[in-house]
C-alpha cells in the first residue's frame, strides 16, 4: 500500500485478554491511520430490468459510499470485481445489486471482507425495495435510499471493528461483539402474485383429502413442464394449513427452484419461517443447489438459523463467511437459553474453525470467562471427567488456543480459575502440556499435585523442570517432601512422586 | 433468396483465408482437415448435396476469419492426417421438422488441444424452401462463430507455442432447440388413465403396465408414454415410463431427443438413473447429443449428486470426448453445495483428460479452492493427484500450490499444498522466504520446515540463508505447543539440525 508507512501497532482487546494474540499479527496502518478498502460495484443483469444496470450500479455506488465514508473510518478505493480477490488493500467491499422479476423489486447487497488484513470478520448487509409501476426517477430514488439503508446497517456493525483496526494509541479497550447485535441482513417481504383460480388451485384447499391430493398431483405435473402453476404452489408452500401439503407443494417446486429467483425466495422463506421439520429439511435441501445471489441469501438464511441455535445447513463447508462472527455470538446465547440438557453449544463453536484466532478469541473469551452457571453464555463442563467425554468448555478452550503462537498469561489465569472452580481435567491438561513454563505455573501445578493428587499436574511439573532447569531443584525438594511425608491425596502414588524426584535430579 | 455456394466458391474462400503454405515452419497456424455430411431418415425438404455445401461454406467462414488455422477438405479416411480434424454434420429430424448442425473439432496428428463440439437447431416445419435455406445458413454461421470463439485462443497458443490459457467461467458451446411434447389425440381408456394425473398413483401405474407392450407398434401409445415421462408427478412412474421407451428409443430420433430433454429438465435421481441407462444405447448423431446432455448434467449445479456421479462414470467410459475440458472446468467451479457434486468430475473425468491439458482445466478451481469439509478435501485430493502424481512438478504449478498454502481461506489443504510446492524445480531466495514465513503458523510449521529441507536439497546454495532464517525462527517463531501437531519450536530446532547435518560431507 503506497500510503501505509506508520509503525505497526498491537491492539488491546477485552482487558488485555487479547493483547498477546493481537500482537502476533503485523498490522500496517496507513499514514492517516485509516484502513484502506478496495471496492467494486456490480449490478447483476436479470430477466426483468426496468432500469439500465449501469445506472443502477452508479446509484448504488454513490449512495453507499456517501454513507460509508462519512464517519472517516476508511479510505475507499475503486477497483474492478476481478481485481478485488487479489487486492492488496486492507479490506474489500463488494456492492452488488439485482432485480427480481414478479416481485419487481431490487436488492442491494454490501459485503465487507478482509483483504490483506485478517483481523476483522466479514459482514454483509442487504436491503430490498419494490420498484413496481414507478417512474424512472422514483425507482432510482428508491434504489438510492435502499443502498443508503444497507450502508448504514453495515456501518453500524462495522464501525467498532474499524475503530479496532485503526488501533489509535490510548484508545479504550475494544468491545467484544455486543450481545444486542442482530444480523444486519434485511429479508425482503415475499409476496406471491395471486394465482389464477384454476380448478386444481381451488381444490388444493378442498375439504376432501382425495381432492387435495389429486390437485397437488396435477400441479406437480404442470410444474414439470411449465412455470404456469408456480404461483399456486408457492402460495401453498407459504400459506397452506396442512403440513403435508406444504411439504408436497415445496417438493413440486424442486425443478423450478433450481433456476427461478422468485421461487428461490419462497423456498428460503419456507426454511426461515415454517415450523415443520419436513418443510425445513426439504427447503434446506433445495437451497443446496442455489447459485449466485440466491446462494448468498441461502447462506444468510442458514446463518440466521444457526444464530437461533437451529439447523445450520452446510455452513461448516463454507469457511469464513460474512456475518459469521455475529451469528456465532448469537448462537452461543441462543443455545444457552434452551432447557438445561439441550444447551450444547458445540454446533456454534465448530463454526469458528475457519475464523482467525484473534476474532475467535473475541467471541469465545467472554463465554470462557463466564462463571455464573445460569448465564446463557456459560459453557458447560464435566470437571474431572472432561477429556473422555468432551464438553462445550473444552471445545471452546481448544478453539481459543488453536493456532496460538505466544502463550497468553491472561488466558492461563482464566484456565486456572476454571480448574479451581470445577477441577476441569482438560484445563489441567492444557496447563500441564501447553502453558509457557514459569514459576507461577510451577506453583499452580504443585498445588494441583498437593491438593488434588493430579498425575497430569505431575507430568506438567516435569515439563516445567525440563524447560526451566533453574526451577528444578525447588520442585524436586517439594515433591520429595510429599513423598517422604505421604501428605498427598492417594490418587497419586508415592512411587510416581519418587520417580519424578529422580527425573528432576537429572535436570539440575 | 440466398445463393448456395458451389465447390469453387469454397475453394476460393479457403485460399483467401489461408495465411501460409501447408507444413510451414513453426509459428504457422496448424492445419485442420475437415469433412462435411448431411443425413436424414425420411424427411428431406431440400437436396442433401446443396445443404452440405451450404453448411460447409457458412460454418467455415467464421472459423477462417481469425487466421488461426489452415483448413483443407478431406475424405473421412484421411481426416486425421493433419494437425487437427473437423467434422461438419447436418441432420433433418422427421416429425419435429427441424434441422440440426454439429461441428466437432478433434485431434489429428496432434492431441494437445481439447476436442470441442458445437451444435444448434432450427425449426423448419411449414416454411418455404428459400426461408429454410436462410435459416440453415444462419444456423451454420452461428455454430461456426461459437466454435471459433472457443477455438481461436487455443489455436493461437499452439501457433505461438505457449501453454493454453486456463478455462475461465466456462459455458458449454451448444444450443438445444425448442422441444415440443407430443400430443395424444386418440385416447383409449388405458391411455386416459395413464395421462390423467388426478388419478391415484396405482391407477396410472396399472395403466402403464397395460400399454407398455404396445409402445413400439403404436405411435399414440409411444407419445402417451413420452408424456408420462415428461409430466407424471410421481418420479417412480416417470422412471418406469422412461424404461418403457427403450425399444423405440433405439432408433426413433424424436423420442431420443425427448428423452434427452427429460434428462436435462428432471431433477429426480431415480428418473435420471433410468434415463441414463436408456440413453447409453443411442448411436450416430444422437450419440453426440447424448454425450452433450451428459456433459451438461455432469457440469450443472442443478444435477443431484448421485446422478452427477453416475453420469460422470458413464462419460468416463467414453474417453476424451469433445467439450470434456469445458465441462470438467465448469463442474469444478460450480457453486452448488450438495455433498459429492464435484467429486464425480474429479474422480471419473479429470483423469480421462490427457496430462498436458489438465492444468488449464483445474487452474481456476485451484486458484479459489476452499476446503473445510471432507467432501471438498476429497475433490482437492483427486485434482492434486490428477495434476501432479507421477509427474515432475513445474514452476508454475509449484507457485500455484504455494499460493494455496499462503491463503488462509484455502482451509484444511494448506499443508498438502505446501508438499507440492516444495517440489519446485528452481527455488529462489524469494520463494524460500515465502515458505519460511508460513512456519510462523503452528499448523504449518512442520510442513514448512520439511519444505525448506526439500528446497535446500534442490538448491544447496540456499542452505545458509535457510539456516539463518531458521535460527531466527527458533528464537522468535511460534512457541505454544499445539494439542494436535506437536511443539513448533522443537520442529524448528530439528529442521535446523537436519540442515546442519546435511552440510557435513
Amino acid at each position: 500500500m503506497e500510503d501505509c508507512g506508520a509503525p505497526m501497532r498491537s491492539v488491546p482487546v477485552v482487558a488485555a485478554l487479547l493483547a498477546a494474540t493481537a500482537a502476533l499479527v503485523p498490522r500496517p496502518v496507513c499514514a492517516a491511520g485509516l484502513p484502506t478498502v478496495a471496492y467494486a460495484v456490480e449490478e447483476v443483469p436479470s430477466g426483468w430490468q426496468p432500469l439500465e444496470p449501469s445506472d443502477l450500479a452508479k446509484t448504488m455506488e454513490h449512495a453507499a459510499l456517501e454513507v460509508l465514508s462519512k464517519p472517516g473510518l476508511m479510505v475507499l478505493k475503486r477497483t474492478s470485481k476481478r481485481a478485488l480477490a487479489g487486492s492488496p488493500e486492507d479490506y474489500v467491499l463488494e456492492i452488488t445489486g439485482r432485480t427480481v422479476a414478479e416481485a419487481e423489486s431490487h436488492t442491494v447487497y454490501l459485503t465487507f471482507s478482509p483483504g490483506s488484513r485478517g483481523d476483522t470478520g466479514s459482514f454483509r448487509a442487504s436491503d430490498t425495495v419494490v420498484l413496481a409501476r414507478s417512474s424512472r426517477g422514483v425507482m432510482l430514488g428508491a434504489v438510492e435510499a435502499s443502498a443508503r439503508k444497507a450502508a448504514a446497517e453495515l456501518l453500524r456493525v462495522l464501525a467498532p471493528q474499524l475503530e479496532l483496526a485503526r488501533g489509535a494509541p490510548g484508545s479504550p479497550a475494544p468491545r467484544v461483539l455486543d450481545d444486542s447485535r442482530v444480523l444486519p441482513w434485511r429479508w425482503p417481504d415475499v409476496q406471491v402474485p395471486a394465482p389464477s383460480a384454476g380448478k386444481a388451485a381451488q381444490q388444493l384447499y378442498s375439504k376432501k383429502t382425495d381432492e387435495r391430493r389429486a390437485a397437488l398431483r396435477e400441479l406437480t405435473s404442470l410444474a414439470l413442464v411449465a412455470a404456469a402453476p408456480r404461483n399456486v404452489l408457492e402460495r401453498c408452500v407459504l400459506t397452506h394449513p396442512e403440513e403435508e401439503l406444504r411439504a408436497g407443494c415445496l417438493r413440486a417446486l424442486r425443478p423450478l427452484s433450481r433456476h427461478i429467483a422468485p421461487t428461490q425466495r419462497v423456498v428460503i422463506e419456507a426454511f426461515r419461517k415454517d415450523a415443520a421439520r419436513e418443510v425445513k429439511e426439504e427447503a434446506s435441501e433445495q437451497m443446496m443447489f442455489f447459485t449466485g445471489s440466491a446462494r448468498a441469501e441461502a447462506v444468510q438464511a442458514w446463518l440466521e438459523s444457526a444464530a437461533r441455535c437451529e439447523a445450520r445447513g452446510p455452513l461448516d463447508q463454507l469457511g469464513d463467511l460474512p456475518n459469521l462472527d455475529l451469528a456465532v455470538r448469537s448462537c452461543l446465547l441462543a443455545c444457552g437459553k434452551r432447557p438445561k440438557y439441550q444447551r450444547s453449544k458445540r454446533s456454534c463453536i465448530e463454526l469458528l474453525a475457519p475464523v482467525p484466532l484473534e476474532r475467535r478469541r473475541r467471541i469465545l473469551l467472554p463465554a470462557l470467562a463466564e462463571t455464573d452457571t445460569e448465564a446463557p453464555l456459560y459453557l458447560e463442563g464435566a470437571g474431572e471427567r472432561e477429556g473422555s467425554t468432551g464438553t462445550d468448555w473444552q471445545w471452546a478452550m481448544e478453539a481459543a488456543l488453536e493456532g496460538a503462537t505466544r502463550w497468553d498469561p491472561a488466558l492461563e489465569e482464566l484456565i486456572w480459575r476454571r480448574w479451581q472452580r470445577s477441577l476441569s481435567s482438560s484445563a489441567l491438561d492444557v496447563l500441564a502440556d501447553q502453558a509457557e513454563p514459569s514459576e507461577r505455573l510451577a506453583g499452580r501445578l504443585l498445588e494441583a499435585v498437593t491438593t488434588a493428587g493430579s498425575p497430569r499436574a505431575l507430568r506438567g511439573l516435569l515439563r516445567v523442570g525440563k524447560a526451566r532447569p533453574e526451577l528444578a531443584p525447588s520442585l524436586r525438594e517439594k515433591l520429595a517432601e510429599l513423598a517422604v511425608t505421604g501428605a498427598h491425596p492417594k490418587s497419586i502414588r508415592t512411587r510416581d512422586l519418587e520417580e519424578a524426584v529422580k527425573s528432576l535430579e537429572g535436570k539440575r | 433468396m440466398s445463393i448456395v455456394l458451389g465447390p469453387l466458391a469454397i475453394e476460393l474462400l479457403l485460399l483467401a483465408a489461408a495465411p501460409g503454405e501447408p507444413g510451414a515452419a513453426a509459428g504457422a497456424p496448424p492445419e485442420v482437415r475437415y469433412a462435411a455430411k448431411v443425413v436424414t431418415k425420411s424427411w428431406q425438404p431440400l437436396e442433401l448435396a446443396d445443404i452440405e455445401r451450404m453448411i460447409e461454406a457458412k460454418a467455415l467462414a467464421p472459423l477462417l476469419a481469425p487466421g488461426t488455422m489452415r483448413l483443407a477438405r478431406s475424405s473421412y479416411a484421411d481426416l486425421t492426417g493433419a494437425d487437427y480434424s473437423l467434422t461438419i454434420d447436418g441432420r433433418f429430424i422427421e416429425e419435429a421438422e427441424k434441422f440440426s448442425v454439429y461441428l466437432t473439432f478433434g485431434p489429428g496428428k496432434r492431441s494437445d488441444l481439447p476436442s470441442f463440439h458445437v451444435s444448434d437447431t432450427e425449426a423448419l416445419g411449414g416454411l418455404p424452401p428459400a426461408v429454410m435455406q436462410q435459416k440453415i445458413e444462419a444456423l451454420s454461421e452461428r455454430a461456426g462463430r461459437r466454435l471459433a470463439e472457443v477455438l481461436s485462443p487455443r489455436l493461437q497458443a499452439v501457433r505461438l507455442e505457449v501453454a493454453p490459457p486456463p478455462i475461465e467461467e466456462p459455458s458449454l458451446p451448444w444450443e438445444w432447440g425448442p422441444i415440443e411434447a407430443p400430443r395424444v389425440t386418440a385416447r383409449t381408456k388405458s391411455l386416459e388413465d395413464l395421462l390423467d394425473v388426478s388419478r391415484p398413483d396405482h391407477q396410472r401405474q396399472e395403466a402403464l403396465q397395460l400399454v407398455k407392450g404396445q409402445v413400439f407398434d403404436q405411435p399414440a401409445v409411444r407419445d402417451a408414454v413420452v408424456l408420462c415421462l415428461l409430466r407424471d408427478p410421481l418420479p417412480a412412474l416417470r422412471a418406469a415410463c422412461g424404461e418403457a421407451l427403450v425399444p423405440v428409443a433405439r432408433t426413433h430420433v424424436p423420442t431420443q431427443r425427448l428423452i434427452l430433454h427429460a434428462m436435462r429438465t428432471d431433477v429426480d435421481d431415480g428418473v435420471l438413473a433410468a434415463l441414463t441407462e436408456v440413453s447409453k444405447d443411442f448411436v450416430g448423431l444422437s450419440r453426440k447429443e447424448c454425450i452433450e446432455t451428459w456433459l451438461e448434467l455432469a457440469a450443472s449445479d442443478a444435477t443431484p449428486p448421485a446422478s452427477a456421479s453416475r453420469i460422470a462414470q458413464a462419460l468416463g467410459e467414453e474417453g476424451d470426448v469433445p467439450n470434456l475440458d469445458l465441462a470438467v472446468a465448469k463442474c469444478l467451479q460450480q457453486e452448488a453445495l450438495a455433498y459429492g457434486k464435484k467429486h464425480a468430475c474429479a474422480q471419473w473425468l479429470l483423469r480421462v483428460i490427457p496430462e498436458a491439458r489438465r492444468s488449464a482445466v483445474v487452474w481456476r478451481y485451484l486458484e479459489k479452492v476452499a476446503v473445510w469439509d471432507q467432501g471438498e478435501n476429497n475433490v482437492f485430493g483427486e485434482v492434486k493427484e490428477g495434476l501432479v502424481r507421477g509427474r515432475k512438478v513445474d514452476a508454475p504449478i509449484a507457485e500455484l500450490f504455494l499460493s494455496i498454502a499462503e491463503r488462509r481461506s484455502a482451509g484444511l489443504v494448506r499443508d498438502d499444498a505446501l508438499y507440492v510446492a516444495m517440489e519446485h524445480p528452481k527455488p529462489t531466495p524469494a520463494l524460500l522466504e515465502r515458505v519460511l514465513r508460513l512456519a510462523h503458523e503452528p499448523s504449518l510449521t512442520s510442513a514448512s520446515t520439511r519444505a525448506v529441507s526439500e528446497l535446500v536439497r534442490t538448491a544447496p546454495e540456499l542452505r545458509e540463508l535457510a539456516m539463518g532464517a531458521l535460527r531466527t525462527l527458533v528464537e522468535e517463531g511460534p512457541r505454544v505447543r499445539q494439542k494436535y501437531g506437536g511443539d513448533p519450536r522443537e520442529e524448528l530446532r530439528e529442521a535446523l539440525e537436519r540442515l546442519e547435518r546435511s552440510k557435513r560431507p
